[in-house]
């Protein structure tokens, strides 16, 4: 499997603070890479460095075989950037705007329209961004990132305070990409968001890489799976019980339940990613 | 340096800078007030004296002698025409020699209520100086003028060509604001880092920024001097308008590099003016400064305009002037570039 991005102990800091720490992994062709963790662990510095917007300070950055710190313009002919704040130029139109970043991108016979439809904004070309909603500037953002059809997509934290509506659609355009075969690296501090779409996920507390494995894996490895009943006495009262998954004494444990109580309930519960990274950091993923 | 990348920065820079109204206003406006200005100022000076003259006796050798010295006499039908005259400012001012002025030694000058001291004096001295013309007395005073400087008898400006290199100016300086604005915006909207991940560079970017800057500076200040002094002294002229926008550009780029918004563009905006303009009021009444407003960088560029407009002076009369611009515009482009650098980090 082609490695499309490769960091290796990528480092940088803001004068004494340290904010990537020496971390080290990589990203597959076709693959999605959730980077996740809560905010001021390092995830935005990372996502810069690896577009050639920072220098770091040590470590090295392979996008698409070339090294950033010195053929980041010819990368960046070949990548889509989706940034955390809106950066459009409100007095265009959206049309104007992808129009802009086509030409700059060299892009021949550029159908701003076809674009602007798959995102959900068709009918609204001629219009000034300055006019749209939050939700209409993220999917315009997320169309800008598209206009060069690259052949990896850098998303900072694409769905951060949008209604889940917008948030369902543009996930969905990240899906869509990545049926397409695109690399995609996103930023997020939305577990959700990161369990649905990565295909892995990279855990970064404080600068470093804490965990990196597919969610299930990491499930498997940090979480615990349980059924919950719900059940009814014969005096009336309604009581919850729960019973771990995956132990010796699982089976005997559920078919006592079924013979001797009157279930109202069940279900099956297992570990969040949030959960696994509180268990691994000790912290919240929205500290 | 990629030209097709900056013409397509430049031409979204320039569609933004009309699209803000503020800014597109103040350029249309600049330049049509400007021009408006300068053809309502007066054009040429007015070197001959105009004096209305009423007398009850006949006089002989006055208007002989006033016609041989380049005055021009206003013979008034009456005390009241000659008043009349005066007050409309027709006349500078009026002489009355009444019937008993030769007996009682009497000549009344009539002067407007608003003129200065010193010309009171002067008109006073020259209604006395008629009357012993007339009547023969000869006055026992005897007066030396001694020029000091450039002697601009007979060659005074107009205070419509003084205006023009002063106008040019303004126009320089004031579209430095949507430049700034430009710079400010690309920095707060944080537009620069959705180029900076495009094959653009930094350095691209900010060349556009200037081209932007030298059309919206250039073009108008060029286009009032033509419409206003049309092509004589031009490529001289031309040269020091291009160091002049260059001048205006660096300070766009200094004050977009620091400012958050418009409100801090414009507050920016207006000390630069202010300052800046103090070296105008030194071409518009000579003298009334000194010497320290040449460590005003603006002096250079209103003070070679004036030369050349002014008094044809050549290029190499200028030269200091050509050299400081140079020096003060690099200086200030490299301290911009260096708040500019931090700030795309």
């Amino acid at each position: 499997m082609d490695r499309i991005i490769e960091v290796e102990n990528l480092t940088y800091s803001y004068g004494k603070n340290l904010a990537v720490d020496h971390i080290s992994f990589f990203v597959n062709k076709g693959e999605i890479l959730g980077f996740l963790g809560p905010n001021g662990a390092g995830k935005t510095t990372t996502f810069k460095m690896l577009i050639g917007l920072l220098k770091p300070k040590d470590g090295k950055v392979n996008v698409l075989g070339f090294d950033m710190s010195k053929d980041a313009k010819k990368v960046q002919t070949k990548i889509g950037v989706c940034f955390e704040y809106t950066n459009l130029y409100e007095e265009l139109s959206a049309k104007e705007n992808l129009e802009l970043f086509s030409k700059l991108f060299g892009v021949k016979n550029f159908n701003p329209f076809k674009i602007l439809e798959k995102v959900g904004l068709k009918g609204k070309e001629n219009d000034l961004v300055k006019t749209f909603s939050k939700g209409m500037k993220q999917r315009l953002m997320v169309a800008r990132a598209l206009v060069n059809d690259p052949e990896v997509l850098f998303l900072d934290e694409p769905t951060a305070g949008l209604d889940p509506i917008s948030s369902e659609e543009i996930r969905n355009i990240i899906l869509e990409e990545k049926r397409r075969g695109k690399t995609i690296f996103l930023t997020t501090h939305d577990m959700y968001e990161a369990d649905k779409l990565s295909d892995r996920v990279a855990f970064i507390n404080y600068g470093k890489i804490v965990a990196l494995d597919t969610p299930f894996n990491l499930k498997q490895k940090f979480g615990k799976r349980s059924l919950k009943f719900k059940l009814l006495k014969e005096n009336g009262e309604i009581y919850e019980k729960e019973v771990t998954l995956d132990k010796d004494d699982t089976l005997e444990k559920v078919l006592n339940t079924f013979k001797m109580e009157k279930i109202l309930t069940l279900h099956s519960e297992e570990a969040t990613l949030e959960d696994i990274f509180i268990k691994i950091t000790g912290r919240g993923l929205k500290e | 340096m990629n030209f097709k990348n900056i013409f397509i920065l430049t031409k979204k820079d320039l569609t933004l800078f009309f699209r803000n109204k503020f800014f597109s206003f103040i350029t249309i406006l600049g330049i049509v007030a400007y021009i408006i200005i300068y053809f309502t100022m007066p054009k040429t000076t007015e070197d001959k004296m105009k004096i209305g003259i009423y007398s009850e006796i006949p006089l002989t050798k006055i208007y002989y002698f006033l016609e041989s010295h380049d005055v021009i006499i206003y013979k008034a039908n009456s005390l009241e025409d000659l008043k009349d005259k005066v007050s409309k400012k027709d006349i500078s001012f009026g002489v009355y020699f009444p019937k008993d002025s030769r007996e009682k030694n009497i000549v009344k000058i009539i002067i407007p209520s608003d003129t200065e001291e010193e010309m009171k004096d002067a008109y006073e001295y020259i209604g006395k100086e008629l009357f012993h013309t007339e009547f023969g007395y000869p006055l026992n005073i005897e007066s030396e003028n001694e020029i000091i400087g450039v002697d601009l008898e007979g060659k005074q400006i107009p205070i419509g060509k003084r205006l023009i290199p002063i106008l040019a100016f303004f126009l320089i300086i004031t579209e430095t604001l949507g430049l700034s604005n430009l710079i400010s915006e690309e920095l707060e909207n944080k537009t620069i880092f959705a180029l900076l991940s495009t094959p653009v560079t930094v350095g691209e970017i900010f060349f556009s920024k200037g081209v932007l800057g030298l059309i919206t500076t250039l073009l108008p200040s060029i286009l009032f001097i033509i419409v206003t002094y049309g092509f004589k002294n031009f490529p001289s002229i031309l040269l020091l308008l291009l160091l002049g926008s260059l001048f205006a550009i660096s300070i766009g780029f200094l004050v977009g590099s620091v400012a958050k918004d418009l409100m801090s563009i414009i507050g920016y905006g207006m000390v630069i003016f202010i300052i800046f303009l103090i070296p105008s009021f030194n071409i518009l009444a000579p003298g009334t400064l000194s010497n320290w407003i040449k460590i005003i960088p603006s002096f250079y560029i209103v003070d070679g305009l004036h030369k050349i407009i002014n008094f044809n002076s050549s290029l190499n009369s200028i030269t200091f002037n050509i050299l400081i611009l140079i020096i003060t515009s690099l200086t200030l482009f490299l301290f911009s570039s260096f708040i500019l650098k931090r700030r795309t980090v």
